[in-house]
């Protein structure tokens, strides 16, 4: 179960929130890099690092940092309990930030 | 401040907006897809699109040999199945009906019309057969229907092909020239051109030349794409030249690498496999992929005014970090002798009666044009006919984002208006559109008459001809079989007779006769042959 199945697929507040910013233009075969999130230093850690191909989709997303990965190759485990996924800016959530004339 | 309350909360009565949006490509769905988030049930929109076939560049762009990234229409289905979405397919906005004509029906109107202009080089010899842009190439093998007579040799002199680009578009060029021809014709490639890329590799095409005239640190392909050099066949062997790796690595370019998690990791697939590779050039009797920096194109070769070879300067970098351009310099040139050029170097957007332009852009604020007017819609854009040609089709989501939240503020703000009446009684006058549906079943075609041929699919590059799909404008379907408009006509929907000669008479049925022979008659109904030396046979 990834980050991107909760969003697309869960139910509750938090998966519907995750929905809300989390796209999945490729269907979660990780050809696109629209499902890129931020995680904390520890998580990022306990995660374990990202292989190659994941690697080479990151660099396309937006403004990728040390801690990016993608949501639909984020696999859920105990060991993550209490992360905190921080959505990019810029890329999907421009909706609600425009500031008009 | 203007508010951004949805309208419903401040007047007493609810009111359906309809917009319409031109162009079926990730912009547009993606921001049709914004719209409804946006506005809910208060929304309607209709889409048109040019082909009988959605999804732009989806369709006609993406690698053949890269089905996964084409997933994103399954996104885009859910967008089109919803109850206030309508597709109208083979309806080409501009000719009819006019943008106008839209705006005076629509509250607004979104183009997403995309680019699919040629970017030229201005080299001498460019306009020699030969040299193609990949604009067009591409569209060429990817089975679109206005690409499928592009003129190409039949043979490639010299053995040998230049790309001309580096971005991730030359590279999908340069593999595909390259990769074993039973590997095309599994994907949905057109079989036609798999085809004629087998018969250049068997007349002995070995060798495909991909040329940047900056360094690899500010060439614009990405990892995924220079990776899969390496990896997409063991009969191709990609190289670069170690000596000119080392040229890219100018101190200003040094530092831009430093900066740059993206470009260290280019240098581990540039370095460790294909400058290492670089040895085995001359041995291998596999085809080579070989990618050229600091080179620029300064004149096409040509002979009978066919494509011979091309003339490559040396180029350095100057300039800044991150700021930095290729010059000239006075090194000697290299010659390559070649057969075809592929000119990979950007798109550019194509003008439509109606659309306004300046310096080939279209002037706009976050996606706004114009706002609505006395009678008329606003106008507003989205996708690359808005940003640009650049960009990935995620890079469609931020933009139509902006445009769609424009566009709905900007619909809550007009001061009250009578709601416009319906359109449906204007697209209930089109002229035979493709339906979503109609898509699906042609889609579902596609699948299966590729299956049978081994393929993914086999794409349907004119029309087909069931009542689903052909070119309305020049071409009509006459029970199963597609007609130019021109010279034939089909008579009763049935009968295909040649408009020129014959005539169609539907007095009794639908009869096809000659002219001069026959007449159509009301008494007696139906046709009747002309007596010797009677004018009519008509009573």
């Amino acid at each position: 179960m990834s980050l991107k199945d909760i969003a697309e697929y869960g139910s509750g507040e938090g998966a519907s929130l995750l929905k809300e910013y989390i796209e999945c233009a490729c269907s979660g075969v990780m050809a696109c890099s629209t499902c890129h999130v931020y995680l904390d230093a520890s998580s990022f850690k306990a995660l374990g690092p990202a292989d190659e191909a994941e690697e080479d989709m990151i660099e396309l997303a937006f403004e990728p940092a040390e801690t990016s990965r993608l949501g639909c190759q984020l696999r859920l485990s105990s060991q993550l309990e209490g992360m905190t996924v921080t959505i990019p800016g810029g890329a999907n959530n421009m909706f609600d930030h425009i500031p008009f004339e | 401040m203007p508010s951004l309350k949805p309208a419903r909360l401040l007047t007493r009565s609810a009111r359906d907006y309809h917009v319409a949006v031109v162009g079926s490509g990730p912009a547009g769905f993606y921001t049709s897809k914004y719209l409804f988030k946006k506005a809910g049930d208060t929304l309607k929109i209709d889409m048109f699109e040019r082909l009988p076939t959605p999804f732009g560049l989806v369709r006609f762009g993406v690698a053949p040999d890269h089905p996964e990234v084409k997933n994103v229409i399954n996104d885009f289905g859910v967008i089109a199945r919803m109850p206030s979405f309508r597709y109208f397919g083979n309806i080409e906005v501009g000719s009819q009906p006019s943008l106008e004509d839209l705006r005076k029906l629509y509250d607004a109107v979104v183009l997403c019309t995309g680019a699919s202009g040629e970017r030229l080089l201005g080299i001498a010899g460019e306009e020699s057969f030969g040299v193609v842009g990949a604009p067009a190439f591409v569209k060429w093998y990817n089975g679109h229907p206005d690409y499928q007579d592009l003129k190409l040799p039949s043979t490639v002199h010299g053995e040998s092909a230049v790309v001309l680009g580096q971005g991730n578009v030359a590279l999908d060029v340069a593999r595909l020239l390259v990769r074993p021809p039973r590997d095309l014709d599994a994907t949905d490639m057109e079989r036609a051109a798999v085809n004629t890329i087998a018969s250049w590799q068997k007349s002995g095409l070995r060798t495909v030349h991909i040329v940047g005239r900056r360094g690899f640190v500010q060439a614009a392909f990405t990892n995924a794409e220079l990776r899969e050099l390496l990896t997409c066949s063991d009969e191709v062997l990609p190289v670069v030249d170690p000596e000119e790796l080392a040229l890219c690595r100018n101190e200003a370019s040094e530092e831009e690498l430093s900066k740059s998690r993206m470009k260290k990791r280019s240098v581990d697939i540039l370095d460790k496999t294909m400058a290492a590779n670089f040895a085995e050039m001359g041995s291998t009797s596999k085809r080579i992929l070989r990618v050229h920096f600091l080179r620029s194109p300064q004149e096409v070769l040509s002979e009978d005014g066919g494509v011979r070879g091309i003339r490559l300067g040396r180029m350095k970098l100057q300039g800044e970090p991150g700021r930095q351009v290729a010059a000239p310099t006075e090194e000697a040139a290299l010659e390559i002798s070649c057969g075809l050029v592929v000119r990979s170097v950007g798109f550019d957007i194509t003008p439509f009666n109606g659309l306004p332009l300046k310096s080939n852009r279209v002037p706009h604020t976050q996606g706004c044009v114009e706002t609505s007017s006395d009678g008329l819609g606003g106008l507003y854009v989205s996708g690359w006919l808005k940003r640009g040609p650049q960009g990935i089709i995620a890079s469609n989501i931020g933009d139509a984002q902006e445009t769609a939240a424009r566009l709905w503020n900007d619909l809550q703000h007009q001061s009250a208006k009578p709601p416009r009446s319906s359109p449906d009684s204007f697209v209930s006058s089109l002229p035979r559109p493709v339906s979503f549906e109609d898509w699906k079943k042609l889609e579902a075609e596609e699948h299966r008459s590729g299956h049978e041929m081994g393929k993914a699919a086999a794409k349907f590059t004119r029309g087909c001809c069931e009542g689903v799909i052909f070119k309305a404008q020049t071409e009509g379907c006459c029970q199963g079989r597609i007609y130019t408009r021109a010279a034939q006509s089909c008579c009763g929907g049935r009968s295909l007779y040649d408009s020129e000669t014959h005539g169609c008479c539907l007095e009794n049925g639908a009869q096809v006769y000659r002219y001069g022979s026959y007449n159509c008659c009301r008494r007696p109904k139906g046709i009747c042959r002309i007596r010797p030396g009677k004018a009519t046979c008509c009573s």
